[in-house]
């Protein structure tokens, strides 16, 4: 029974041992038994013998302090001033940034003014590519037996003299033919009330029917012609067929009809532009 | 008259532990002023840990140059990832130790310049060296020198895990939870590792006094040194 006990208490020692050398901080009841032990027991007593005489070896080269090279404490402080300017370097872009910032949001009517200039030359080029390649665009003749004659309330021999004010282009090829200028879009009023706008032409006519004329439509290429300042008006007749050629609507029932038309001739022969009569009833509205 | 005295000498020592708060800094202060690039609080505070850091890799691992970029490679990551520094689980030496010690680890994996002692058994119950039983003073017969140099050699022989408790809870005097924190494990497992490595160390020891002892035989250690040898054999 004494030797269990004795085995027992070794055993506890053994797992105390290493506190009691390493004289650090441990219950009081506990120290003082383990010394007890070890004072009974020469087993133990060696054993803590060994663990101190440990203890005093890892004390020792504990107290050995080395240190590393001063050169390695430069190598970090320059590599900390690279990072500081590293970092103080992004403060500087995020200005940089704002500036620009500023700048886009500051002079945006700067840049909505540049914009519309790059909206207009690409619109500009789309339509001259879509003139030199639209199906529509060949020439249409001006036979001489449309031709009809002035209406009886011009002077006779004596062509109505207009004054343009519109940029009006001609045909540079041909002076007798006439070419629908650019993809010009249909009209954007296919009806029209007759003398509701101030841009058509009402004619009188007898037994109450009226001409109502459409818009003048540029001919020729444009671009490259001089703004034309006066010239005369030509009346011809043209299949109502034709009409879409100009960007007009046709009206199908009609379409093996003809139509009157107006043609503005410059003082050189030049067709400059074209217009359609419709001869309605007064008060009627107009589909060409 | 003695009372007065004392408590004089209370006060003067409260206001010297008050200035000394004062003009010293925090570890987690110098680390928000180093954030904010202030060069002279990374300075101070590389000062202040670089030694410890650099004895632990040294210690670890053996060789100084490995020590060196150990060293150089923690307080890089400090400077460029403080941000993973948590205050709330732990201090900032100890976050400092847990970059070295992996790094250390790292190059100890790669290199592998030392062969461990067997520890022969699972972590949990000491052993019980026979051998050590009629031992007084393991390390009586060497030298200061040579029994640093004994004990550096066999912390260093020791496994990693058991080396690493070694070092911290012993040469760099972390308490079991510290300890506990830079390794990542349960504090009875520093508990346990500590004392089986301590017993490993004891008996490397030994082994080293006795070859000591029989070198001494021929060596100019005098009759009187090589029978008190051989008597703690």
């Amino acid at each position: 029974m004494k030797n269990q006990d004795f085995e027992l208490n070794c055993r506890d020692f053994s797992r105390i041992v290493a506190e009691l050398a390493r004289e650090r901080m441990m219950d009081v009841t506990v120290r003082a038994d383990g010394l007890a032990h070890a004072a009974v027991c020469a087993r133990c007593a060696a054993r803590l013998a060994d663990e101190r005489a440990l203890s005093a070896g890892l004390r020792a080269l504990a107290a050995v302090k080395p240190e590393p090279p001063a050169q390695l404490e430069t190598a970090l402080l320059t590599a900390f001033r690279q990072q500081a300017a590293v970092v103080s370097e992004e403060p500087q872009t995020v200005v940089r940034l704002q500036s620009a910032r500023r700048l886009l949001t500051s002079d945006w009517r700067w840049w909505a003014a540049a914009a519309a200039v790059l909206v207009l030359c690409a619109l500009a080029a789309a339509r001259m590519m879509n003139t030199s390649v639209r199906p529509g665009n060949e020439p249409i003749a001006v036979h001489p037996q449309q031709v009809a004659p002035a209406p009886e309330h011009k002077s006779a021999g004596a062509p109505e003299r207009v004054s343009v004010k519109n940029d009006l282009r001609q045909d540079p090829r041909d002076g007798n033919h006439l070419t629908l200028v650019g993809n010009r879009k249909p009209q954007t009023r296919p009806v029209h009330r007759a003398g509701s706008a101030a841009s058509q032409a009402v004619k009188p006519e007898s037994d109450g029917v009226e001409e109502v004329y459409s818009d003048f439509i540029p001919l020729g290429e444009g671009l490259t012609q001089t703004p034309l300042e006066s010239g005369h008006l030509l009346r011809v007749k043209m299949p109502r067929s034709a009409l879409p050629r100009f960007g007009l609507p046709l009206n199908p029932e009609r379409a093996n009809e003809s139509i009157n038309a107006e043609v503005l001739m410059s003082d050189d022969g030049m067709a400059r532009a074209i217009r359609f009569a419709s001869q309605v009833p007064k008060g009627t509205l107009v589909r060409y | 008259m003695g009372d007065s005295q004392d408590a004089t000498i209370e006060t003067l020592i409260f206001r010297l532990s008050m200035m000394s708060n004062q003009t010293t800094p925090t570890d987690e202060e110098l680390l928000r002023r180093m954030m904010a690039g202030d060069e002279e609080a990374f300075v101070t505070l590389y000062r202040r840990r670089h030694g410890g850091v650099y004895r632990f890799a040294l210690r670890m691992c053996g060789s100084e140059s490995v020590a060196e970029d150990v060293t150089q490679e923690v307080f890089i990551a400090l400077m460029r990832k403080p941000d993973l520094y948590d205050p709330g689980r732990g201090a900032l030496s100890t976050w400092l130790y847990g970059i070295a010690r992996n790094q250390v680890l790292r190059r100890i994996s790669h290199d592998r310049p030392y062969v461990a002692i067997s520890d022969g058994e699972d972590d949990g119950e000491p052993l019980v060296y026979e051998s050590l039983i009629a031992s007084d003073d393991p390390l009586g017969d060497l030298t200061r020198g040579e029994m640093i140099e004994s004990v550096r050699q066999a912390v260093l022989a020791l496994p990693e895990h058991y080396r690493e408790v070694v070092v911290l809870c012993e040469l760099h005097e972390m308490n079991y939870a510290e300890a506990a924190q830079v390794i990542g494990c349960p504090i009875g497992t520093v508990r346990s590792r500590l004392n089986r490595a301590r017993a490993l160390l004891v008996e490397k020891l030994k082994s080293v006094r006795s070859s000591v002892v029989l070198n001494a035989a021929d060596s100019e250690l005098s009759a009187e040194q090589v029978v008190a040898a051989r008597y703690a054999l």
